[in-house]
């Protein structure tokens, strides 16, 4: 091989060089130890529209945004000591003064005999993903939100259902304050009488008086702590035995049910099933299933008519459950897909909202409910929830 | 405007205290009472009365409380005073004899014509009451012969057909005659038929007086 050969071979290998180093899309810099410039690519000229006179023969710092200085130096520090930077996020300044972040490598350039004669800075550009991820987040943000606003809404529901037991209790908190208003009336008719006599009775208006003003205080903190009460809380949830919710809707239902000669039989699991969730809505949510399944039955002779509960832990999937089983007419199948809709209903006074209430507030407690398919009449509503224990 | 007693029984002092207050700003004179139990502790007024009773006490109830005083119910009548006054609980009080049955908060005529027409209504039985009374102790001052003869006046029996019962002469029947209606203050036979029917209808046994021991 003649020298002239070997010479065209480096000469052509020197411009594919060139060529590559052209055409590659990431900015390019080939840098002296000291950070001086002294050549760039074409992807820097295009994209930051700098001229090569702009930035060879200058610091790569001058072109950096002021922002980065402090960590370049660390980057530059770093060089020194382990030979390496990979993929740092600065940000450098375009000729107009616009900001791009590139993640910056650098690696050295070595002489045969392993001297450092320059190094190569290789910077890719990151704004457009750093915008997308910006975009990203924003969408993430609102999905967020979005979600935010479903959980609201199921409080609002869930709130609503507690408003509607709270309906039961209406007659005592009329009670309540119907005491301190009567005694008010009554202070005050009293005192207008005393003070119209020909010799007023100072002591018993005074009397009168001092009690009016005990009793607007009593009716306002009443007032206050009706208000605390229902207000809307958010679904804060807790440990809670469902064989306690179990028994303790057996114990709501038992003179309905005995009522509508219904035989309520409970099967709690041996051992607690404590499960994640929140006591009242739960219990809501098995009383609107037992209650259904009361109505479902009455379709039976009344010695025939069951509804079963029944608790078990599946540690398995992790979950605790309750069934609320009736041996009533039963689901049509037909029916099925609509049953959690809703305003979907079979019964003639119904809303229809009760199972898509019920469903909405099992899945934001993390729970399911499934309607079991199965050979034997009737139906079998299974809700399950995370188990904390066994 | 009538005058008497008032008892009110209500287990919330400002209640108590406040109605007590209004009934004595219309001169009422009043007794609170906490509950029926504090109440029926204490013995029962002896003048004319009434009660202002709440329904829904803990502990004897005002209805439970009704029940036991049934036996006074014309001289201890009721007014009930109620928070929420379900219907079947007011149908209940007032078939039981309650004056009236008021909810809460109460006006004040609306309480003041409950409670003197309650207190009229105890006046009314009060004075039957001391009628009895004197009637009683009237009757009670005849011999016992004399009171069967005078219960058999007042059935219309004849001199003639008491002494034939009695085994006696229709003339020792006149003079025993005479001396219960002298007794008793009668002016007539009517005013003896009058008492002896007043006693039977209080419920006293007049019917052993029938019956002849010898």
């Amino acid at each position: 091989m003649n020298i002239q050969s070997l010479d065209e071979r480096l000469v052509s290998l020197q411009d594919t060089l060139q060529q590559l180093f052209a055409i590659i899309p990431q900015y390019c810099y080939i840098l002296s130890p000291s950070f001086f410039i002294l050549n760039i690519n074409e992807a820097i000229t295009r994209a930051l529209g700098y001229s090569e006179g702009d930035l060879i023969g200058r610091s790569f710092a001058e072109h950096c945004a002021p922002e980065c200085l402090l960590k370049l130096q660390e980057l530059v520090e770093r060089w020194s000591a382990e030979r390496e930077v990979f993929n740092e996020e600065i940000a450098v300044l375009t000729k107009d003064g616009r900001r791009r972040i590139v993640l910056l490598s650098l690696a050295p350039i070595l002489d045969p005999d392993g001297n450092i004669l320059a190094l190569s800075a290789i910077a890719t550009d990151d704004t457009e993903r750093e915008a997308s991820e910006k975009e990203l987040h924003e969408a993430r943000q609102q999905l967020r939100r979005a979600e935010d606003e479903r959980i609201a809404m199921l409080e609002e529901i869930a709130h609503l259902n507690r408003e509607a037991s709270m309906g039961q209790m209406a007659a005592s908190l009329a009670h309540e304050l119907a005491q301190p208003l009567s005694a008010i009336l009554s202070n005050a008719q009293a005192a207008s009488r005393f003070a119209n006599r020909p010799a007023p009775n100072l002591e018993e208006i005074r009397g009168a008086l001092a009690e009016i003003i005990e009793d607007n205080e009593r009716a306002r903190s009443f007032l206050q702590n009706m208000r605390a009460m229902f207000q809307k809380q958010r679904i804060s949830r807790s440990a809670i035995d469902l064989n306690v919710i179990l028994r303790e809707v057996g114990r709501i239902l038992r003179n309905s049910a005995r009522r509508k000669g219904v035989q309520i039989r409970l099967n709690p699991s041996p051992e607690p099933v404590v499960v994640l969730g929140e006591a009242i809505a739960v219990q809501q949510i098995v009383l609107n299933l037992a209650n259904n399944g009361i109505d479902a039955v009455q379709c039976r002779p009344s010695r025939e008519r069951l509804l079963t509960l029944t608790t078990a832990s599946r540690t398995e999937t992790g979950s605790g459950m309750i069934q609320v089983e009736d041996n009533g007419c039963g689901v049509p199948y037909e029916h099925r897909p609509k049953l959690f809709v809703p305003f979907f209903t079979t019964k003639r006074d119904g809303l229809g909202l009760g199972l898509s209430i019920c469903r909405s507030v099992i899945e934001a407690l993390d729970g399911r409910i499934t309607l079991v398919e199965r050979e034997e009449p009737g139906t079998l509503f299974e809700v399950e929830f995370p188990l904390i224990l066994p | 405007m009538t005058d008497g007693l008032v008892c009110v029984i209500d287990d919330d002092p400002s209640v108590c205290r406040s109605v007590s207050r209004l009934l004595r700003s219309h001169n009422k004179r009043v007794e609170t009472y906490q509950s029926a139990g504090d109440f029926l502790e204490h013995r029962l007024p002896s003048s004319p009365a009434c009660l202002v009773l709440d329904l829904e006490m803990p502990g004897v109830s005002g209805l439970e409380l009704q029940q036991a005083l049934a036996a006074s119910r014309d001289t201890l009548p009721i007014v009930f005073l109620s928070g929420h006054a379900s219907v079947s609980a007011s149908v209940d009080a007032m078939k039981k004899g309650a004056v009236d049955f008021l909810s809460k908060p109460v006006d004040d005529s609306k309480l003041m014509s409950a409670v003197d027409d309650a207190l009229h209504r105890a006046q009314q039985a009060h004075k039957r009451r001391q009628a009895l009374d004197q009637d009683r102790a009237a009757f009670k001052t005849l011999t016992e012969r004399e009171q069967q003869v005078c219960v058999r006046v007042a059935r219309g029996m004849l001199n003639k057909q008491i002494g034939y019962e009695f085994g006696t002469t229709e003339k020792t029947i006149k003079v025993q005659r005479g001396r219960v209606m002298q007794k008793l203050g009668a002016q007539s036979v009517a005013d003896v038929v009058r008492l002896v029917d007043r006693l039977a209808s209080a419920g006293d046994k007049l019917s052993d007086h029938l019956n002849v021991e010898n």
